[in-house]
């Protein structure tokens, strides 16, 4: 059923959104919290494809936008490409491997708060320059390798498939 | 009836997201009113939910923060205690000097500001690595909150507001780059523009304070308030850190180092103030 698999969708969104706003300003490494969002789109890609990716990548971007004073649209775009890409490696099969997918959501997280920072910077968010950005790259980026695992559970049950595309549960 | 192809349609996917985020980025630029609306009504859904959740994971984030922060809390801990008792004392003066400055300043015919209705607003820690020159408060329209309104803590002026939505709003720092403010050098009378130089750094007066004006590091800056500036006047801002002579203007370049701690703040004071006399509803 379709609904129940929506249903799914908004629940880990609510979830791993409340997490981020409540609970990650209060748990940081070396000061710099996890980006668990970022992590998530990416993993969202690996396990759903393409189209997935992208569209839950950038609706939940939208959503977490809403909840900061960053220009909304800003993590919408990052978030929708990075789903949308991370969704391409997933055709490559490459997210059977939990140490491959381990790097891949370490490297999108990079690539992803890199992008961020950038476009930030460019539209206007100069404060951004006064951050340290590789050492909050760099920490963020491992916290969400070393989280790869989970996210990668909580993605295939989102989206209740196996690797391969194959329906996992009746739904 | 067509279909595209896997590829093609992964390419449109792309395309089509790229647009609709960059019209988003447009409409906020803009100021969209709809697209506030809607980051109103999320929240309004969302809030409550994070602060139920506090019960269950304050007890998680206690506990990490105490494994982490535990030498820093204790510094902390020490640090407030003295600032309590300095405060203390000072709250004492503080009473004395208001009603001598209430005195001055309503015999030189200007709009004292001690008695504005106030608001105090929490400061909303959002999970951002990024720096800001801006922070959110959980007081917005709803509470009588608008555009333009000078936030302060007990030590001094902290920024003004630029943001307001129904609940929340947000509170640009002095310290950001071109920030401007207009002050006034207690004792002097001088009046000139300062501008924030970013964070950590001092607010930087690089023009308007002429050759012969004594200026000396340790006096104070508040407000100038004079005609069509964005605050009242009087406001504590802080006081002179550096002064230099410009040979090339001849005029002195002077720092000023805020009093309010704008890093690590978890309450302000918005007060009910415009330029405009606009008041709260």
């Amino acid at each position: 059923m379709r609904s129940a698999w929506s249903l799914r969708v908004v629940v880990i969104a609510l979830l791993v959104l409340i997490f981020h706003l409540d609970v990650s300003p209060d748990l940081r490494i070396a000061g710099v919290a996890a980006e668990l969002p970022l992590g998530l789109v990416i993993a969202a890609g690996l396990a759903g494809g393409v189209e997935r990716g992208a569209y839950f990548g950038f609706l939940f971007g939208f959503a977490v936008d809403l909840f900061f004073f960053t220009p909304i649209g800003l993590r919408a775009l990052i978030f929708g490409v990075l789903g949308w890409a991370a969704g391409h490696l997933f055709m490559d099969r490459i997210e059977e491997s939990p140490v491959v997918a381990a790097l891949a959501i370490g490297a999108g997280t990079a690539i992803g708060m890199t992008a961020f920072a950038g476009i930030g910077i460019t539209l206007g968010e100069t404060a951004f320059l006064e951050s340290p950005i590789t050492r909050i790259v760099l920490v963020a980026s491992l916290i969400n390798a070393v989280l790869s695992v989970a996210m990668m559970w909580i993605a295939h049950w989102m989206w209740a498939v196996d690797p391969l595309g194959q329906k996992r549960f009746v739904t | 009836m067509s279909v595209l192809d896997p590829r093609r349609r992964r390419r449109t996917t792309l395309i089509l997201l790229l647009l609709t985020s960059i019209t988003l980025l447009s409409l906020d630029y803009q100021g969209f009113r709809p697209l506030n609306q809607v980051q109103s009504a999320a929240r309004s859904i969302v809030d409550p939910l994070t602060n139920s959740s506090d019960s269950i994971t304050s007890p998680i984030t206690n506990a990490w923060r105490s494994f982490t922060e535990f030498e820093d809390l204790e510094d902390e801990n020490a640090r407030l205690r003295e600032e309590l008792a300095e405060l203390q004392g000072n709250a004492i003066q503080a009473s004395a000097a208001e009603d001598s400055l209430r005195a001055l300043l309503e015999e030189i015919d200007i709009d004292y500001i001690g008695g504005a209705d106030t608001v105090v607003g929490q400061v909303i820690d959002r999970p951002g690595n990024f720096e800001s020159y801006t922070i959110e408060i959980d007081r917005g329209r709803d509470d009588g909150v608008l555009r333009g309104m000078p936030a302060v803590t007990s030590a001094g002026l902290v920024g003004r507001v630029t943001e307001v939505q129904d609940s929340f709003s947000q509170v640009r720092l002095l310290h950001q780059p071109e920030f401007p403010l207009g002050i006034r050098v207690v004792g002097t009378g001088e009046v000139a523009l300062a501008r924030g130089q970013g964070i950590g750094q001092d607010l930087v007066v690089k023009e308007g304070i002429i050759e012969e004006t004594v200026i000396k590091v340790g006096d104070q800056v508040v407000t100038s308030g004079i005609e069509g500036s964005s605050y009242p006047p009087d406001l504590v801002v802080g006081v002179i850190s550096a002064v230099e002579f410009d040979s090339r203007l001849l005029e002195q370049e002077i720092s000023v180092r805020p009093i309010a701690d704008l890093q690590d703040l978890r309450f302000v004071t918005i007060i009910l103030w415009t330029v405009d006399g606009e008041s709260a509803p």
